[in-house]
Order: structure tokens, then C-alpha cells, then sequence
């Protein structure tokens, strides 16, 4: 049983103008977002809140 | 490849709408997580999917052929779903995934309560008396830390990375022993795990300072992360030495003598009802002491005793939501170095699913108490029903797949009718197991607790949302809309 799932890979860049409209896909820029974060344990299953609890007491 | 043969279209049950502004929407479906930014037109692309209800796809075209690119823009954003698209997750699959038996990992976290005694005092401690050994002297051998490891490597696939937080307590009061440990890892157990990569951590006050603290973190290319709760009259008031001396001067001291090292130093803020107006102040802070990364944490309302943090320490989280909205939009720390936005915003990685709030019930962060018994989460330790293993007998995968089953966000009755589920994993579960397992009732540490879970959540993800689509509108130039930096006022969450 996994935290994360990776369901599907990123679609392409994508705007849409219409009549009355813009339209944008976000895709491609949130799938830049890194991991290179020192407080992650990186792991498979995203843990964000439990590495980072109050715990240096 | 989407299939043409959908039957009637419907929107999404797991849809996010945001709305900004006069004319701005943003759409999510948190199943499929392709968030969609309708820069201008909010009204005609609600019209749009209201004609959509109930109508094939073809039917939808005959009707809307001026608005061909934006139905299949909406269906490759899995906002429209045909009939047969799945949604969510039923009891019998949950529960059949739980039972699988267990791959190996990637990548595992293993905690060592290499000490469970601590020299500081901190007013919100999430170590109990009760069921943490605070004040006894409860030291971990190397021996039960080697075996340990070895457990969580053989857990790993070839070519997986396990990371080794040396944690506590305070772990600095057991210097010897971490070095020893390391010494036997590389010495040892790389020889044996030859395939897999061991990564060493330490979480740590720094109030002490060996004098080869820093030729061993920069040896072993340890990764360092303290605490630092504000400047120092704040933070002396959090985070006092035992007997309530000032601890501040002295871990500021061991992170500027890091930092001038070149050893990269990540600091956390734990926010609570005494420094939750000092946020800002506190970033600047950790930036003044050369942190590499600044954290801002809500503080956890319950201790591994189960005994709730006394109301007047409790933050007001709609306080802490402001204060940390204007220190992303003050630019002061970049995105990737300022937790929370740094790891929420993986949470909105196109295709990403969460099913539960942390790695805990997937056995990828055990903790190990100096006795070698393993345990869920640390805020779970000496609560026997939350021990998995021991150091003598295999880990008990049970427990695991219970919690697997009981905390996946289609199964959380707060959750399951809740479109953001599968964008925050239910958020942390400690609150939720401590009130399953009958800690006596605090109304306002409950209320607390969800908010944080809850809008907390939804508000950190707003904003990461919004800058994103204002930054892409950026991008595009003339011809598209401009960004009028107004702040988030109309969202609204369905």
C-alpha cells in the first residue's frame, strides 16, 4: 500500500483561447516541482507532515 | 488515449473549484491531479460543463462545436468523466492492497531513538514522561542500531537508499554512539548491502557541540536539521534547557559554526500560541543564522502519552495561515527552501495521489526505541498497540495493513466525501488514532487539530495553485490577462 501514487504521466503545455475564454493547463509547470528538499525523507510515499513534527526536544 | 465511448459525461465527484477575482478559476480533480487555470471566462467554462452533465460526448459536440479544444482540454484534466471513469477506491480493493504482501522499497527513513533523555525543557515536548524513557538513562546500542538498519536494508529493492535519522531525545547526548554506528555502517553493513545506498541524518537541538561534530557531518555528508523558534527571547520561552535556562545562544552558536563549515543547516519553527505572530520575524531569523531551508510547523496538539497541549499554547490556525501567506508572497525564501510550500507543492504533482496522510502506514519511516521495538509513528512510541516488531522477532506487517486500511482516505469518515482527499492524504492521523484509542476529550485541541488537518491544507495548497497560475500567466505575455496580485478572497471550496 503506497502513500503516493503516480497515476499518469504529464500532459503537454497547453493553452486554449476561446470566445470569451483563456484556458490554461498547470501540468507542466507544477511537474517541475523538485524533491530536493532537506527535510524530506524522500521517500516513495510522500511524508511531509511526519518528518517535519516538533521532535527535537 | 481517452475512450470516445463514455456513455454520459458528468464532472468529476473529486473536483477543486477555486474562484479569484472577477473572472479567474482554477479546477482540480485531486484523483487525476491536473489542475486546470481558467485565466478569463469563468462563467462560460461553468456553462459549459453544466451543458455537459448528463450528455454524451458526441451530443456535447453537436451542441458546442466552437468548443471542441476546450471539452477535450476538460476531459484531458479529467474534470468531464464518462460513466465508467473511475473515481475513487472501494472497501474490497483497499483492503486487497493492504493484503498484497509487501514489495520491496525504493527508499525507507529508519528513526533511532538513540536516546530517548533530552537536556532541553520545550514547552510543547511530543515525547511523553510516560510512555518516552525521558529522564532514565535509555541508551541504544550500537549493536540493536547495526540490527536495525539491516532490517530496514533488507526491506530495500537493488539500487533503493535508506536513510538513517539519528534522532531521539536528544541524539548529540549519544555522540559516541552515533559515530560508532556509522563507523560499523560503513565498515560493515555497506559490505553486505553492497546494491543499496545508506544516507545518513540528524535531528538535533545543537546545544551541544562536539568538537568533531563537524568533521563527521561533512565526512559522512550528513544532513542537519534543529530547531529554532524564533529570536531569542521567543525561542528561550519554547525551547528552554532542563531547570529553564536559555538554550538559544548555544544552538545558534553550533549552527553558525555549521554554517561557516559549509554544512548545509535546515531550521525548523515549531508554531505555537507564543510565536505565532513572529513568523516573518522568524524567517528572517533563520536566514540571519545561515539556514539553508526554513520550516514552519503547527504545533502537534497531542503527546505519545495521548495528553493534549494545554489550550492556551495552541495557535489560532487561521493566524498562522496569514502569517505564513505573507512570507511566501514576501519573496524573503525562495519556494523550495520554505516548508510547508517546499513539500505541499509535490503534492500537486501532476498525476500524484495520496491515500493516506503520511509514510507511516506503509512501513517506510519506522522507529526504533533504544530496546530495538519498532513502532509506527514517534508520536505512537510505548503505546503497545502501535509496536510492530522487535529486535529479536520479524516485523509484524499487520499493524501496517490495519492502518492502511483504516487511515486511506476513502475509508476516514471526515474524509471520504471530501474532493481535496486524495490532495492531502487526510493530513497527519496522530490526532485521529489518539481519539480512536480514547484519550479523554479536548473539544478546542480537536477543533485544532482538524483545522490544521483541514484548512491548513487546503489553504497552503490554494496559494501554491494560484502562484502557479500567476506565474504561468506571466509567462504568456501580452494577449492573456495580466496578474493583478490580489489576494485569495473568493475561493471557495467544493
Amino acid at each position: 500500500m503506497y502513500t503516493t501514487e503516480n497515476t499518469e504521466s504529464q500532459g503537454a503545455h497547453l493553452v486554449v483561447e476561446g470566445d470569451g475564454y483563456t484556458v490554461m493547463s498547470l501540468c507542466d509547470n507544477l511537474s517541475m516541482a523538485t524533491e530536493d528538499v532537506l527535510w524530506s525523507d524522500g521517500s516513495c510515499c510522500a511524508c511531509p507532515d511526519y518528518t517535519t513534527v516538533p521532535c527535537a526536544c | 488515449m481517452l475512450d470516445e465511448a463514455l456513455g454520459p459525461l458528468h464532472v468529476t465527484e473529486n473536483l477543486i473549484t477555486l474562484e479569484r477575482g472577477e473572472d479567474e478559476l482554477l479546477l482540480v480533480n485531486s484523483f487525476s491531479m491536473r489542475p486546470m487555470y481558467v485565466a478569463r471566462g469563468r462563467a462560460q467554462v461553468k456553462g459549459l460543463l453544466e451543458e455537459a452533465r448528463g450528455r454524451s460526448l458526441e451530443a456535447l459536440a453537436e451542441r458546442r462545436p466552437q468548443d471542441a479544444a476546450l471539452v477535450r482540454m476538460l476531459r484531458e484534466h479529467r474534470i468531464l468523466l464518462g460513466a465508467g471513469e473511475r473515481e475513487r477506491y472501494i472497501g474490497e480493493e483497499i483492503e486487497a492492497k493492504a493484503a498484497e504482501p509487501a514489495r520491496p522499497k525504493d527508499k525507507m527513513t529508519v528513526f533511532l531513538l538513540v536516546t530517548e533523555a533530552c537536556n532541553q525543557a520545550c514547552i510543547y515536548c511530543l515525547n511523553g514522561s510516560d510512555t518516552y524513557q525521558k529522564s532514565a538513562p535509555s541508551v541504544m546500542s550500537p549493536d540493536v542500531a547495526v540490527a536495525s538498519i539491516r532490517a530496514c536494508l533488507d526491506k530495500l529493492k537493488a539500487g533503493g537508499t535508506l536513510q538513517v535519522t539519528f534522532f531521539g531525545g536528544e541524539p548529540l547526548l549519544q555522540w559516541a554512539l552515533i559515530k560508532e554506528v556509522i563507523r560499523r555502517c560503513e565498515s560493515e553493513v555497506r559490505k553486505d548491502y553492497g546494491d543499496r545506498k545508506i544516507a545518513y541524518h540528524i535531528t538535533s537541538n545543537l546545544t551541544l557541540n562536539p568538537p568533531d561534530l563537524i568533521e563527521v557531518l561533512k565526512k559522512n555528508n550528513m544532513t542537519v536539521l534543529s530547531d529554532i523558534d524564533g529570536p531569542p527571547e521567543v525561542h528561550d520561552r519554547c525551547r528552554p534547557y532542563l531547570g529553564g535556562r536559555p538554550s538559544h545562544a548555544q544552538s545558534a552558536a553550533t549552527i553558525r559554526r555549521l554554517v561557516d563549515a559549509g554544512i548545509k543547516v535546515a531550521l525548523r519553527t515549531t508554531i505555537t500560541a507564543l510565536n505565532q505572530d513572529a513568523i516573518l520575524e522568524t524567517a528572517a531569523h533563520h536566514k540571519a543564522l545561515g539556514a539553508a531551508n526554513s520550516g514552519f510547523v503547527p504545533v502537534c496538539a497531542v503527546n505519545s502519552d495521548k495528553d493534549y497541549l494545554a489550550d492556551e499554547l495552541l495557535p489560532d490556525p487561521d493566524r498562522i495561515i496569514a502569517r505564513l501567506v505573507e512570507l511566501y508572497r514576501s519573496g524573503l525564501w525562495s519556494r523550495d527552501n520554505l516548508f510547508p510550500f517546499n513539500e505541499y507543492v509535490l503534492k500537486l504533482r501532476p498525476g500524484s495521489r495520496q491515500v493516506t496522510g503520511c509514510a507511516a502506514p506503509s512501513g517506510s519511516t519506522p522507529v526504533i526505541r533504544p530496546n530495538g521495538d519498532v513502532y509506527l509513528c514517534i508520536y505512537l512510541v510505548g503505546q503497545e498497540k502501535f509496536r510492530y516488531g522487535t529486535l529479536s522477532t520479524p516485523w509484524d506487517r499487520r499493524l501496517l495493513d490495519r492502518s492502511s486500511v483504516s487511515l486511506h482516505v476513502d475509508n476516514v469518515p471526515g474524509c471520504k466525501a471530501c474532493a481535496w482527499r486524495y490532495a492531502c492524504g487526510g493530513g497527519c492521523p496522530v490526532m485521529k488514532l489518539a481519539c480512536l484509542d480514547g484519550a479523554p476529550a479536548s473539544p478546542r485541541a480537536e477543533e485544532y487539530g482538524r483545522r490544521i488537518n483541514c484548512d491548513f491544507t487546503r489553504a497552503i495548497l490554494t496559494e501554491l495553485l494560484w502562484d502557479t497560475a500567476t506565474r504561468l500567466r506571466g509567462q504568456l505575455g501580452p494577449g492573456t490577462p495580466q496578474a493583478d496580485g490580489a489576494p485569495v478572497d473568493r475561493t471557495s471550496f467544493c
